[in-house]
């Protein structure tokens, strides 16, 4: 359900480290199960600064709207264009569509899956 | 949640105003409950929506409005309206889909005298439509094929908004008897530590 391998935010994201500031991110199966649907996923573009903070990406489901912040500042370095063509596969196999690839100043503060386990009180 | 939370009740409020105050408060990201009713017949459209597609309404005269949370366009005419403001610091903030649960229980709570077999739904829709009322939703609460109250969301960094309708339909609440029932119910879930 957790990979052990990931890494993850607090915001419900995991974190795949491929080098020291070069990482991919995606849903985790905990946020997945929340959001249901997805209609429309916004990122920024490949290419583009982000800032801390700032907003990252935006989620339109059949309910609602979700922003995630930024948790690090730095680039985006790809945009996994299947994932927004299709967004449901986020839902479905979340774990295997990795959403952006960035590269970042410094990493943030990430969650063991132990940890983040913990936190969604699984 | 903090045991500390705003309420506010206002039986007739103007659509543009009602957006604002709604956006206000949760860019204010402090625990609000706040319950209202529009003053004239208004339209209001989910975040994602396009204005275009709901020109005739206007033309009927209509208000048109766009909230800031997603979902179908609600036709407002004598529904009670609520939001409700949850901040980051709440142990079950992220927990959108237990939240929506709890919404609607306690809305539940305070019509089941009254209205028959009044249920959450549980199954997923068959299909969306642009209208929140034609749309049966998981987490929706109906009664027989009505659907009596939808809730939709945003989810920000800061803070979460739950915005929905009840249909009560012709049931002889007064706006505060209403009011103070269904706060009392939702006590129970959001003012506890």
């Amino acid at each position: 359900m957790y990979p052990e391998k990931l890494k993850y935010l607090p915001s419900h994201l995991w974190v795949d480290i491929e080098t020291k500031n070069i990482i991919k991110i995606g849903f985790t199966r905990y946020l997945a199960g929340q959001l249901g649907k997805i209609f429309l996923i916004e990122t920024p573009k490949a290419g583009e600064r982000v800032s801390k903070n700032k907003n990252l990406i935006t989620v339109l489901t059949p309910k609602g709207k979700v922003d995630f912040p930024c948790f690090a500042s730095g680039k985006v370095l790809e945009v996994n264009s299947s994932v927004l063509e299709n967004p449901d596969i986020l839902i479905s196999e979340c774990y295997s569509n990795w959403i952006l690839k960035m590269k970042i100043q410094k990493l943030p503060r990430l969650l063991s899956s132990k940890k983040y386990k913990e936190l969604i009180h699984v | 949640m903090s045991k500390v939370c705003r309420l506010i009740f206002q039986n007739r409020v103007l659509p543009g105003k009602s957006i604002i105050i709604d956006k206000k408060l949760f860019l204010n990201a402090k625990p609000a409950i706040r319950i209202y009713r529009w003053s004239c017949p208004t339209v209001s459209i989910g975040c994602g929506q396009n204005l275009d597609d709901f020109r005739n309404f206007i033309k009927k005269g209509y208000k048109v409005v766009k909230r800031i949370t997603g979902g179908g366009a609600v036709i407002h005419r004598d529904d009670i309206c609520f939001s409700i403001v949850i901040p980051k610091s709440a142990s079950f903030f992220g927990n959108i889909k237990d939240t929506i649960y709890k919404i609607q229980s306690g809305i539940r709570n305070v019509l089941n005298p009254y209205i028959k077999k009044i249920k959450i739904n549980l199954k997923e829709p068959d299909r969306y439509t642009k209208f929140c009322f034609l749309t049966k939703s998981k987490y929706d609460l109906v009664s027989l094929r009505r659907k009596i109250s939808g809730v939709a969301f945003y989810k920000s960094a800061k803070a979460i908004i739950y915005q929905g309708s009840i249909d009560i339909g012709k049931l002889n609440f007064s706006f505060n008897e209403f009011s103070n029932l269904l706060v009392n119910e939702w006590q129970k879930y959001f003012f506890k530590n």
